[in-house]
């Protein structure tokens, strides 16, 4: 019974913390819809491109920030990805929203430069076990949980994850978008991202009791060095 | 059975993603399963780790990465490709009213006339000759006389005016054919050829 109503208790925590994000909720930075800006974009108003940027650029950089852990990095695809956005606009499909295509954008970049950024660079998880002096203050938006040791090491576990299961963990997980958006962002079936964000959870929690096994390994020896 | 099966859904269920009829299920098993319970707690803490990672409310976009942004558009790589400049086709049709369908059926009639071209031999190709049938066992006739039967060659290929190209028309040890209809250089083009 205590372990139903501590349940129910972390229920209501967790979806008071989940956001609707996106386009069901649109972010009400203007009156206009999105349909009505790409349009005033197609006749000519650059002004109203620059609202779609306002609109949704804060949105689109913690996304590709989420992928790629860099906020130089993130800064580029983004810049990135609303050129590729204006070059489009003449050929934008009505039907589908405009953030699930910005999203698609900027996860297809930001997979692309991670990419090219893993050939360049191989990230060891015990690599980061010990935090750096300029890593942990490179981040704008997770500089709160970047300070810490912690946070370093999270983003550590979810680096390690594969690209397909590292996007829908960072969807779903840091940007708050349900199964449904996600699964029109990387154009899979709903279930195909249940079963993705099945897998990455499982594979995050693993790569994490993993570290915390090594750690308290590390800990152990260093206890039994001091004692000799 | 029961437990194997809800213990695959902890890892949705941490994260609110069951549907309601998999959630009432789910809920069911943990008042009796201890071990589930556990596991399910220990997916929530450690997808508790995230949430000082996860996105604000309404993230505002760093600073100045809008205006980075529109100066891109602007004057950068976006110039050429303004979409109130329009595609190249957009532009062009509006430019040349009308032009658009005519180029496409000009270039359909250009299309159809080279296949026809093409279909009649037009491109002068000579037949093609099968090898080992005999040695040789065809010859090209260069004047109007018929040969006789004991001719070297053994017979005679008569190639009409309008050859097919690849397709052979009379070949082997033939009954002899007038070759009249062909004209002297087309005779002497097919007879230099090293294959007959």
């Amino acid at each position: 019974m205590a372990a139903v109503s501590l349940l129910s208790l972390r229920t209501k925590y967790r979806n008071m913390k989940d956001r609707k994000p996106g386009a069901s909720e649109p972010p009400a930075a203007g009156p206009a819809t999105d349909g009505e800006i790409i349009r005033a974009c197609q006749a000519g108003d650059e002004r109203a491109f620059a609202t779609l940027v306002e609109r949704y650029s804060g949105r689109a950089y913690w996304v590709a920030h989420g992928l790629l852990a860099d906020q130089e990095e993130a800064r580029d695809v983004v810049q990135e990805a609303f050129l590729r956005v204006y070059r489009a606009l003449d050929r934008f499909d009505f039907d589908q929203s405009f953030y699930t295509w910005l999203y698609r954008i900027v996860v297809n970049l930001a997979i692309d430069r991670l990419r090219k950024l893993s050939r360049a660079r191989s990230v060891s998880l015990d690599d980061v076990g010990e935090p750096a002096s300029g890593t942990s203050a490179e981040v704008a938006p997770g500089r709160r949980m970047e300070a810490s040791e912690t946070g370093v090491e999270v983003r550590a576990v979810l680096a390690r994850l594969p690209d397909k299961y590292r996007t829908v963990m960072v969807l779903r997980e840091l940007n708050g978008l349900s199964c449904k958006e996600i699964a029109g962002i990387v154009r899979s079936s709903h279930a195909t991202v249940r079963w993705r964000l099945h897998v990455a959870r499982k594979y995050f929690k693993d790569e994490w009791e993993r570290r915390e096994q090594r750690r308290e390994q590390r800990r152990g020896s260093g206890r039994a060095n001091d004692g000799l | 059975m029961a437990c194997d099966r809800q213990r695959k859904l902890i890892p949705l269920a941490a994260g609110h993603d069951l549907t309601a009829a998999e959630f009432r299920e789910f809920d069911e098993h943990l008042r009796s399963c201890l071990s589930c319970y556990r596991e399910y707690r220990d997916y929530q803490d450690v997808l508790a780790l995230l949430d000082p990672l996860r996105a604000p409310e309404s993230p505002a976009a760093p600073d100045g990465l809008v205006e980075e942004i529109m100066a891109e558009v602007r004057c950068g790589r976006a110039g050429a490709h303004a979409p109130h400049a329009g595609s190249l086709r957009a532009r062009c049709a509006r430019l040349f009213p009308g032009a658009l369908p005519i180029a496409a059926a000009l270039v359909l009639f250009c299309g159809a006339g080279l296949l026809y071209f093409a279909s009649r031999g037009g491109n002068e190709r000579l037949p093609r000759i099968p090898a080992g049938f005999g040695e040789p066992a065809i010859r090209v006739v260069h004047d109007a006389a018929p040969l006789s039967p004991a001719d070297e060659f053994g017979g005679i290929l008569v190639i009409p005016e309008r050859m097919r190209p690849g397709k052979l028309h009379h070949l082997g040890p033939a009954p002899f054919f007038e070759t009249e209809s062909l004209p002297p250089a087309r005779l002497r083009q097919v007879s230099d050829r090293d294959d007959f």
